[in-house]
């Protein structure tokens, strides 16, 4: 095991530590209500996880997707109300072109924005997660067929609350003629796609995380539960659903490895093709046993259930959706011919 | 820490490359004369001559010792080959039965004298192995066996029936489960045996049961005072459980468990002249599916070499991957207009012909589905 293995490993344990001690149904309803803990945003910082994929010379830890795979797959578990996960990605792509990483939480924006010849941003990013809660927020914006990153700083946008299935906090982000605070050109290869699948790549992991934790909900509450005389649990057919959400959650997991595997080796949209195909069915699926099991009590407010299964609502639509993927995916498939299908699927 | 089953990633590097081409190779003047009925077959098929061929470049009993005439590679050499024959089309079955399951249980349990004498014909795809598992009233509840082994000089005494054993009038040998104990209060899982039958046994009767296909390859096998040599009981007398169960790992996370229809898939996207936005998603869906099913399946053979067990993972894995290749049929339906006529010429529609009457066995050979839903939600502690 290598020395990164060992400090990713760390890092997860002991976020998984934190939330577990820190996250509870009221903070995640106090988020949803617009009421952002920044104690808990603080101690997540303090983890440095916000630094993770930076590279070391811009102060990172110097991490892969593959090293963080489970520290995100327990932002997911946890359904955790701070965007750590958008924060580490906005660090990341800010690195890759040189800007470095900002302090504090960035939220990003997918929409393509106008630069204009004085170097101000104008136009409007749709449904931007998070970015009524950050200082900074990084947007797109093209000059010329030439794609920018510009952060810029939230206090000079105009934002317009947007509800949500997760109900965390979002806006539409308008920029009139905004300059940012630091901004730099994207390499050609990098389209708005490639931002989305960035994104993609860490729902699917939270995905995965959300379906970890339902399981164990899921089967304990079945043992509880007494009908007929005895524990649902002991019923075949709750049984059988429960093998099946299990299978889901399994699969998820490996999609989200895999996605993480295939963003390390510079092919993040592939990555996130194949990830949120397949955790956003398993987010569905999964969702739909889970309430299921659960009966009345998992669809009211007051229990837990819906703060995840409206998260897995959330993130396979959040940045592509599984459907958007799939067909991107199998358009290319197709485009390939027969012949590339197999080779295609066993390339390492 | 977020899941109660273990997928660690394991990858196939490129190293193996030279070996896929290889394997390539090799298939590419079959698959250029096979009809698209027979390729649809692919490890299920019977070939006795294409198993020959198989044997003769090595591929059969891969993993094993060179002094039974194996070849001493990997796992994942192994699992390279096969997955490249199976994608193919290749008919596997009568040597797959014997490379996939016969062959490692003798290494593991048969005697010196009996591995010495059928492991090398096992490699060159000379001689083909059935499995005696099921009977007319043990289907899904395996323990309940009740074809009898009793004690005599010498050896055993076999009486009984089994039923649904693939191939079996082509096979050479049965490794037949039968029950040895007498003790009518031990548990039904106690007092099971495993046996090495000769085929050419007397007393042995094997009779045909032609499947919805309208092909033979089940049979029932008759067992009427069958004589078998002690050296023939495989592993421990009443162990049999044990050794059955060990097996499963192995057999239920393999490429067969989930490409079983992908010969479709590749045809499939030939025909999609102008691919709508379904088609597309559907086609992508798969591919998505089938990508994750192999990663899962590779991280159970990685586990597997590193000496665990993991069950309920390779439960897991046969579930999703039978509803997976269950569905392929369905999708080539739901993405093209596909006549009920099964025309030689047209090879898709011959291919999906036997396919789509082929798939409602998937979930039933090897562990039903309702079977492996069970091992699973045990898993669970359920």
């Amino acid at each position: 095991m290598s020395t990164e293995n060992e400090i990713a490993d760390l890092i997860a344990q002991q976020l998984d530590r934190l939330l577990e001690a820190e996250v509870t149904s009221e903070k995640r309803k106090a988020v949803e209500e617009g009421r952002f803990d920044d104690g808990l945003w603080s101690e997540c910082e303090a983890l440095g996880l916000t630094a993770a994929l930076v590279p070391e010379s811009f102060g990172g830890a110097g991490l892969g997707w593959a090293d963080i795979s489970a520290s995100l797959l327990v932002l997911g578990k946890h359904a955790a109300p701070v965007p750590l996960g958008e924060t580490l990605i906005a660090n990341r792509l800010m690195s890759d072109v040189g800007l470095g990483m900002v302090e504090g939480a960035v939220a990003t924006g997918f929409d393509v924005l106008s630069l204009q010849t004085d170097g101000a941003v104008k136009g409007t990013a749709n449904g931007v997660s998070w970015a009524p809660v950050c200082p900074h927020v990084l947007l797109l914006a093209e000059r010329e067929g030439q794609l920018h990153l510009c952060l810029m700083r939230t206090v000079e946008l105009t934002l317009d609350a947007v509800q949500t299935f997760s109900r965390e906090p979002a806006a539409d982000v308008t920029c009139n003629g905004v300059k940012p605070v630091a901004i730099a050109a994207l390499a050609g290869e990098f389209s708005q796609t490639t931002l989305l699948a960035h994104f993609a790549v860490l729902h699917t992991a939270q995905i995965a995380g959300a379906l970890s934790h339902i399981l164990p909900l899921c089967i304990e509450y079945a043992r509880d539960r007494v009908q007929f005389g005895r524990p649902i649990a002991k019923f075949q057919a709750i049984q059988h659903a429960l093998a099946q959400l299990a299978s889901e959650a399994a699969a998820s997991q490996v999609a989200a490895v895999f996605a993480c595997g295939k963003a390390d080796a510079g092919a993040v949209e592939y990555g996130a093709m194949v990830g949120m195909s397949r955790a956003g069915r398993a987010a569905t699926l999964g969702a739909e046993i889970a309430h299921q099991v659960f009966g009345a009590i998992g669809f009211t407010d007051e229990h837990s259930l819906h703060y995840f299964t409206r998260r897995l609502w959330q993130w396979r639509s959040a940045a592509g959706s599984e459907q958007w993927w799939s067909e991107k995916l199998g358009e290319q498939i197709i485009a390939a011919g027969g012949d590339a299908l197999w080779p295609h699927i066993v390339a390492a | 820490m977020t899941s109660p089953f273990n997928f660690d990633p394991v990858s196939l590097s490129s190293a193996y490359d030279p070996l896929r081409q290889e394997v390539r190779d090799f298939i590419k003047p079959y698959r250029d004369i096979w009809s698209g009925w027979k390729f649809a077959h692919t490890w299920g098929g019977i070939d006795k001559e294409f198993s020959k061929a198989v044997g003769a470049k090595g591929w059969i009993g891969m993993t094993w010792p060179k002094k039974y005439g194996g070849a001493e590679r990997s796992q994942f050499e192994r699992y390279v080959v096969v997955e490249e024959l199976i994608a193919a089309g290749a008919p596997l079955a009568a040597h797959w039965v014997g490379d996939r399951q016969t062959g490692p249980l003798l290494m593991r349990y048969g005697s010196e004298d009996i591995r010495q004498s059928l492991l090398p014909g096992i490699v060159s795809g000379e001689l083909t192995f059935c499995i005696g598992l099921s009977e007319p009233g043990s289907g899904s509840d395996l323990a309940s066996v009740r074809s009898k082994a009793e004690k005599v000089d010498g050896g055993y005494r076999l009486n009984g029936q089994k039923i649904w054993t693939s191939g079996a009038h082509l096979s050479d040998f049965m490794i037949g489960l039968f029950r040895s104990g007498t003790d009518k209060d031990a548990p039904k899982h106690a007092g099971l045996s495993q046996f090495l039958i000769d085929m050419r046994s007397s007393g042995l009767t094997v009779r045909p049961i032609t499947d919805l296909t309208g092909e033979h390859h089940f049979n029932e096998v008759h067992f009427d005072n069958v004589f078998v040599p002690d050296a023939h009981l495989i592993g421990e007398e009443g162990n049999a459980w044990k050794q059955v169960v060990s097996e499963l790992a192995f057999e239920r996370s393999q490429p067969d468990r989930f490409l079983s229809c992908f010969v479709l898939l590749p045809m499939l996207i030939d025909r999609l002249d102008a691919p709508d936005r379904l088609a597309k998603r559907r086609v992508g869906e798969s591919f998505a599916d089938l990508v994750v099913l192999r990663e899962m399946s590779l991280s159970i053979l990685g586990q597997l070499e590193a000496g665990k067990v993991p069950a309920q993972e390779a439960a897991l894995v046969k579930d999703l991957g039978n509803s997976y290749e269950q569905k392929q049929p369905a999708l080539v339906r739901e993405l093209i207009d596909a006549a009920p006529d099964i025309r030689p010429s047209d090879t898709l529609n011959d291919a999906l012909g036997y396919l789509t009457q082929s798939v409602p066995s998937y979930s039933l050979r090897g562990g039903t589905r309702e079977i492996l839903r069970g091992i699973i939600a045990k898993g669970l502690g359920l």
